[in-house]
């Protein structure tokens, strides 16, 4: 197989699981383009893919890795638009999940919940808890020790249920 | 929390949708990623769109600069930057550093760029090198902005050109002593830390109150989990605290649940106990541990901290103790904002 056949391959196989990463990770809106983007990079970046790792980690590596760059564009294009757009030219951030996700009220509260939490603690909410990868493919994803995946998680978890817990008092 | 909503939540988050892309959009993203090695690759239309929106947006800013005036309420909307630095490289010279993370500098500053006039060019300069980044609350550089003479300025990257006058505004404000961050031989973070173990130690409760954030005041807290409703006392009541005679409530016992209701010179013999440290086994920077059963929340209470915790094995399993310093940059600066006492807990 050649690395288009492979990255073909990987497509069928784990697009959906990227894809569902990106959209807790960035929000359903973006999420389509940015998956055509972690598979183009896969793919232009395929000789930097290790035999030896799990080609399912090494993409959820690569779409964290878009997921950061496309906070940060954000971040400078806010900072650029405050000047004189007002909202106008602001990247859409705050898009309501509704349009993907089902109409299910606690859902759309956990996902809320999910977005006001730090970058760390969204990675290890998404990967553990909600596509379960194990303790050992997400510590792969992430480049952390087990150790901090085990507490990071834990951490992250009280965060959220404090997240939920204003969520629920401010409605 | 309990394991019970623990679980509970976590079955929720198991259990949260995750909607397949539809085939249609499946194969046109297989098509793309296919084709994306063809010569005319997605990358490049994004660069032309990027292209054709910063023009855009660069109108749109030379346009609505006529009216400054209406914008100003839209620009304090902006609160992600919490820290603006500033640096000067002038030819040979040393450079120096000029940091601010006071708000109103911050906000003053965006509306005095925000009033500039910008000119897309291609003309570079070096006469000097003067810079202005931005940070976020993650201490993550939000933008950087260069000024290098012949009113040239180079905004994350691309030139513009800006107008003589608004330069000279800008530089004459922000350009000046008034942010320039103390040269003056910063203690490192260890010094600082050991000074204040020192003015603990000495109950030098005056010297003490010049180190305490003069904002938000000393934070103290019994355990390493900082609970929201720790005591604060502000630099002010540092001063006089020891001789103060009232029960405070600084939280609960681990273990029995009691309220720790005692006067501020109980509680510094039994929770501060600075004179304790002053061989510490350890002396971690920066470099927060978590110890036994209980959570250690500072790093979430305090996200943008500077820590030294003083760690003591103590001469029984189990007796360790440690005191972490908590401080935070203020205009430069660094202030201590909580003293944080651990041990171990069931």
């Amino acid at each position: 197989m050649d690395n288009k056949e492979i990255i073909s391959d990987w497509f069928e196989k784990y697009g959906n699981d990227i894809y569902h990463f990106l959209i807790y990770r960035i929000g359903p809106v973006d999420a389509e383009d940015l998956l055509q983007e972690v598979f183009i990079k896969a793919l232009r970046g395929f000789n930097s893919y290790q035999e030896k790792s799990n080609p399912k980690t090494w993409l959820f590596s690569i779409a964290r890795n878009v997921a950061v760059d496309e906070i940060r564009k954000r971040k400078v294009r806010k900072w650029m638009s405050h000047i004189p757009l007002e909202k106008t030219n602001e990247p859409e951030t705050t898009i309501s999940p509704q349009s993907i996700l089902d109409h299910e009220e606690e859902h759309q509260t956990i996902y809320r919940a999910i977005k006001q939490l730090k970058s760390n603690y969204q990675d290890v909410i998404i990967l553990r808890g909600i596509k379960e990868l194990s303790i050992a493919e997400t510590a792969d994803v992430l480049k952390w020790s087990k150790s901090k995946v085990r507490s990071t998680q834990h951490r992250a978890i009280i965060a959220l249920h404090e997240a939920l817990r204003r969520c629920y008092y401010n409605e | 929390m309990s394991k019970q909503d623990q679980n509970e939540l976590e079955d929720l988050l198991k259990d949260m949708p995750k909607p397949d892309l539809s085939k249609r959009k499946r194969n046109e993203i297989h098509h793309a990623i296919m084709n994306s090695n063809n010569s005319f690759s997605i990358k490049k239309y994004a660069a032309i769109f990027g292209a054709v929106a910063a023009g855009f947006l660069f109108f749109l800013l030379i346009f609505s600069s006529t009216n400054t005036n209406n914008q100003q309420a839209v620009m304090h909307t902006y609160n992600d930057i919490v820290k603006g630095e500033i640096s000067v490289i002038e030819g040979a010279t040393e450079g120096s550093l000029y940091s601010s993370s006071d708000q109103k500098v911050i906000d003053n500053f965006h509306e005095t760029i925000g009033s500039m006039n910008y000119k897309k060019t291609t003309q570079e300069s070096s006469v000097f090198e003067k810079t202005i980044t931005l940070y976020n609350n993650d201490n993550e550089k939000v933008t950087t902005m260069t000024f290098t003479g012949e009113n040239i300025t180079t905004i994350d990257g691309k030139q513009y050109k800006i107008d003589e006058k608004q330069l000279n505004q800008f530089t004459s404000e922000f350009f000046t002593e008034k942010y320039k961050t103390n040269n003056e031989k910063k203690p490192s973070l260890k010094e600082q830390a050991n000074k204040v173990l020192t003015l603990l130690a000495n109950e030098n409760m005056e010297a003490l109150a010049n180190q305490v954030h003069p904002e938000k005041g000393l934070l103290f807290s019994p355990y390493v989990y900082v609970k929201s409703n720790a005591v604060t006392f502000s630099q002010d009541e540092i001063t006089k605290l020891l001789e103060d005679n009232t029960v405070y409530e600084w939280g609960t016992q681990d273990g029995s649940g009691k309220p720790i209701e005692l006067t501020p010179r109980e509680y510094f013999d039994e929770y501060v106990n600075a004179s304790a440290f002053s061989n510490a086994d350890e002396v971690n920077v920066n470099n927060l541990k978590n110890r036994g059963t209980m959570l250690n929340n500072i790093r979430e209470v305090f996200p943008n901290a500077q820590t030294v915790e003083f760690y003591q094995n103590g001469k029984e399993e189990l007796a360790w103790e440690s005191l972490t310093l908590v401080f935070e940059d203020m205009d430069g600066s660094r202030k201590l904002v909580a003293i944080v006492h651990g041990e171990w807990t069931s």
